[in-house]
C-alpha cells in the first residue's frame, strides 16, 4: 500500500495537502528511469523449490541460470513483483498473454518476487496459472534498487537495460512489444514508458472527487489556497488541517 | 489498514483526515474487508479511476 500524500500545512492558508509521502512515487519513477543504459547487476534468484540461479550480464552475454540450465536470452523482459499486489496480478497477466508470441524468438519473460516466500510466489504463479517462470530475488542494494516501484526492465543481449518502467497500466503491452521487437531486429528502441503522474513535495494535491467505497454518494477531498475541504456523502463540509492518505490494494 | 485505523484514531481529535483510495477491483469484496478490519476513517473507490492509473502505481 503507497501512500499518496503526507501532512502538515507548512504555512497558514496554504493547504496541508502536501505530498511527502507520494514522493514514494517519485523513486518509484526515477529508479525505472534511472536503468536504462544500464548493465544490470548480477542478481541471485531462487526458485519456488529452493533452487539457486542468477541472472548476470557476463563477457558481453545476458546469462540466465536456474538450477543448473542456463540459457541466454536475445531479450528478457524482467517483472519485479509481489505476490499481494493486484496491480502486479493484472501486470502478470497480461505478460502471460504475451508468452506464446515470445516462445522461438529467443525472447523470454521472467518475474522476480522481490517481496513475499517461496509459498506465495507459488501461489501466486499457480493461481494465474502463468506460463513463463516467476523466481524469488535474492534482495540486495543493487537489485532492490532495480525492483523499485514494481518495475518491469527489458534488456538486450548483452545485458544493457534499454527499456524501464514502474507500475502497469492496461495497454503498457503495446509499448513493451514495440520495444522487444526492435531489440529482435536490432534496432534502437525508441518506445519509452508510459507517461505517469509524479506528484513531488510542494505539489497541489489533485482534487479527489470519487464514489465512497460503503454508502451511496461521493466523497471529496480539495485543497485550496484557503485549506484542505472534505465532503462526505451527506454534502457536509469539515476542515482538516491535514490529512494523510493512501491507495490500499488490501 | 488496522495502523491506519489506530493512525485514524490517534490523530482525528487534532483535525487530521486519514482516508483510503480503495483500488481492489471488487467493491464488494473491499467493503467486506473495510468493515471486517473495522474502519471508520473514510474510503474513496479508486478502482477503474483516473487518479488511479495516474498515481497508483508501485
Amino acid at each position: 500500500m503507497q501512500p499518496v500524500s503526507g501532512l502538515r500545512p507548512r504555512t497558514a492558508g496554504l493547504p496541508g495537502l502536501c505530498v511527502t509521502a507520494a514522493a514514494f512515487v517519485l523513486i518509484a519513477s526515477s529508479a525505472a528511469a534511472q536503468g536504462v543504459g544500464d548493465r544490470i547487476p548480477p542478481i541471485r534468484l531462487k526458485t519456488t523449490a529452493g533452487e539457486n540461479g542468477r541472472l548476470a550480464a557476463e563477457g558481453g552475454a545476458l546469462t540466465l541460470d536456474v538450477a543448473g540450465k542456463q540459457t541466454n536470452p536475445k531479450v528478457l523482459l524482467v517483472h519485479f513483483l509481489q505476490p499481494d499486489c493486484l496491480q502486479c496480478e493484472a501486470e502478470a497477466r497480461a505478460l502471460d498473454a504475451m508468452t506464446a508470441e515470445c516462445g522461438g524468438t529467443g525472447a523470454v519473460i521472467l518475474g522476480l518476487a522481490h517481496r513475499g516466500n517461496a509459498a506465495s510466489v507459488a501461489a501466486f504463479r499457480d493461481r494465474l496459472k502463468l506460463a513463463y517462470p516467476v523466481l524469488l530475488l535474492e534482495a540486495d542494494e543493487a537489485s532492490t534498487k532495480l525492483a523499485a516501484g514494481d518495475a518491469t526492465r527489458i534488456v538486450d543481449r548483452t545485458g544493457v537495460i534499454r527499456f524501464a518502467q514502474a507500475g502497469f497500466g492496461d495497454g503498457d503491452q503495446r509499448t513493451w512489444r514495440e520495444a522487444i521487437s526492435a531489440l529482435l531486429d536490432g534496432r534502437e528502441v525508441k518506445a519509452t514508458a508510459p507517461a505517469r503522474a509524479v506528484l513531488k513535495a510542494g505539489d497541489r494535491m489533485p482534487v479527489i472527487e470519487l464514489p465512497a467505497l460503503i454508502g451511496d454518494g461521493k466523497l471529496a477531498l480539495r485543497g485550496t489556497e484557503g485549506g484542505l475541504a472534505f465532503e462526505d456523502t451527506q454534502d457536509r463540509v469539515t476542515r482538516p488541517s491535514a490529512a494523510v492518505g493512501f491507495f490500499s490494494r488490501y | 489498514m488496522v495502523h491506519l485505523q489506530k493512525i485514524h484514531e490517534s490523530l482525528a481529535a487534532r483535525g487530521v483526515l486519514v482516508f483510503v483510495i480503495a483500488m481492489h477491483p471488487d467493491a464488494g469484496e473491499a467493503r467486506k474487508l473495510t468493515r471486517e478490519l473495522g474502519v471508520t476513517f473514510p474510503v474513496f473507490q479508486g478502482h477503474g479511476s483516473t487518479l488511479g492509473d495516474l498515481y497508483a502505481y508501485g
